[in-house]
């Protein structure tokens, strides 16, 4: 037999529906010819498909026409449609596939008709009190209100963000260091600084005070506790509005653990940590 | 324009008559958020495939509007789409495919797609090859066999299963 007389015969080898002879031909060439494997692979996936397919079918599923006229109300027979409310009930795969089909429906027309209803009740309470220049004053006020709230409302409220690290203890005080640098434009109402510290076991929040380049300390009212956790890091997030960057220059962050009593009690001394960083332009820039 | 001239524009490939029927598909597709592997995409390209059959075989009768119809092929096939899909699934997840050693992860990628593809194929083949296939595959009757049943020839068995190949390998390469 020739390979293109094999090729035929393959959907029936992949069925296992050839007598012992051709089935036997088959199995000597095939080893041999890419072009019978690939058509075996197709054969094999067309088999599974139909199998699939037909299993499904056979297990009393509705057919997809039949979701679509159960959905649309078109199913007359009354024994029919309760034989589909009793299989939707108890066939999760059908229930779900009925629910994205309803999905797909515009707004029902019932609710369509009654939003619809509602506009021309207003439209007709307004009808009497609709004068001939309303629409041109409307515009106007309209127009005057967009006028007025561009003119008078402050700058949009925009944030600046950097993240901090602190200042090493134990580091070469030669050794070059480049510093994150933080550029406050003038849209910019306020300032988000993240802040890596060493994980703290002995406090659970942190003081903050800001040195500014003039070597004005402030120390800032809230104490802070870290947003997360991590096994190495606590990380602090601040926001600070533009005031407190008036100059440009160089800027330090401190954070520095708040002890607990037990800790205090112990003798032990909180540990500050220094975040210095550039501000290249300030308010008085 | 007539819902006559639309369908002549779109079997004639006009790009515009094509966006206006991909429109009103895309309209039911779009209510909803696809998950579980089923892509918006393929529920068109099936259901623009339908469509183009049942055009030129003349299906639509014009008894309602060619928008409720399009909309309403487009509902059959994301139920076809879905339970693909599923079946898909379901066979992968199954023993049938597990993975060899030495099989790259790209080779299992493509048996995957392989699978969902022929579960979408099978639902969109003509009546008579989805017949032939029930017949080799799921009653296991031989080509001698299903030649008595249907009164022809056992060769014309043959070449019918292989033109069945040659519309599957067709319609593979409009959608996929």
């Amino acid at each position: 037999m020739t390979v293109s007389h094999l090729l035929k015969l393959i959907p029936f080898y992949s069925a296992k529906t050839l007598d012992a002879e051709e089935k036997k031909a088959i199995d000597e060439e095939l080893p041999k010819s890419r072009e019978l494997q690939e058509e075996l692979k197709f054969w094999q996936r067309a088999a599974h498909a139909t199998r699939s397919s037909v299993e499904f079918l056979r297990h009393g599923h509705p057919s997809p026409e039949e979701i679509v006229d159960y959905v649309e109300e078109n199913i007359r027979n009354i024994q029919t449609r309760s034989t589909a409310e009793k299989h939707f009930q108890e066939c999760d795969n059908c229930r779900q596939e009925l629910e994205i089909i309803k999905e797909t429906y515009p707004i029902p027309q019932a609710s369509r008709k009654k939003e619809s209803s509602i506009i021309a009740s207003v439209l007709q309470y307004l009808k009497p009190i609709k004068p001939a220049y309303a629409i041109p004053a409307v515009a106007v006020i309209v127009i005057c209100t967009i006028i007025v709230v561009s003119e008078f409302s402050g700058p949009t409220d925009k944030h600046a963000a950097l993240t901090l690290q602190y200042e090493p203890q134990v580091r070469d005080p030669n050794a070059k260091r480049e510093l994150p640098t933080l550029n406050v434009e003038d849209n910019i109402t306020a300032v988000d600084l993240t802040i890596m510290v060493p994980a703290s076991v002995d406090s659970t929040r942190y003081a903050l005070s800001l040195i500014s380049p003039s070597g004005i300390g402030t120390l800032l009212p809230d104490t802070l506790q870290p947003s997360s956790y991590h096994q190495a890091f606590d990380t602090l997030n601040v926001v600070l509005t533009r005031d407190h960057f008036i100059d440009k220059g160089n800027y330090q962050l401190i954070a520095t653990e708040v002890l607990t009593p037990t800790a205090i009690s112990l003798g032990l001394t909180p540990t500050p940590y220094r975040c210095p960083f550039i501000v290249s332009s300030g308010i008085s820039k | 324009m007539s819902d006559e001239e639309i369908i002549r524009g779109y079997l004639e490939g006009n790009t515009k008559d094509y966006g206006v029927i991909v429109g009103w598909i895309r309209e039911v597709v779009n209510t909803t958020l696809w998950v579980e592997g089923v892509a918006a995409d393929d529920i068109i390209s099936d259901t623009t495939y339908k469509l183009l059959v049942n055009f030129r075989a003349y299906r639509f009768k014009y008894q309602s509007s060619l928008k409720t119809y399009v909309q309403k092929i487009t509902r059959f096939t994301i139920i076809d789409t879905i339970r693909s899909h599923k079946r898909a699934r379901e066979y992968l997840s199954g023993n049938n495919l597990q993975p060899l050693e030495n099989k790259s992860p790209l080779d299992i990628f493509e048996d995957e797609e392989e699978v969902t593809i022929f579960n979408r194929i099978f639902s969109l083949i003509n009546e008579q090859c989805r017949q032939l296939w029930e017949m080799i595959f799921h009653d296991l009757l031989s080509y001698k066999e299903i030649a008595k049943k249907l009164n022809i020839s056992e060769a014309a068995v043959k070449t019918k299963a292989f033109r069945c190949k040659e519309e599957a390998i067709e319609i593979r390469k409009k959608i996929a």
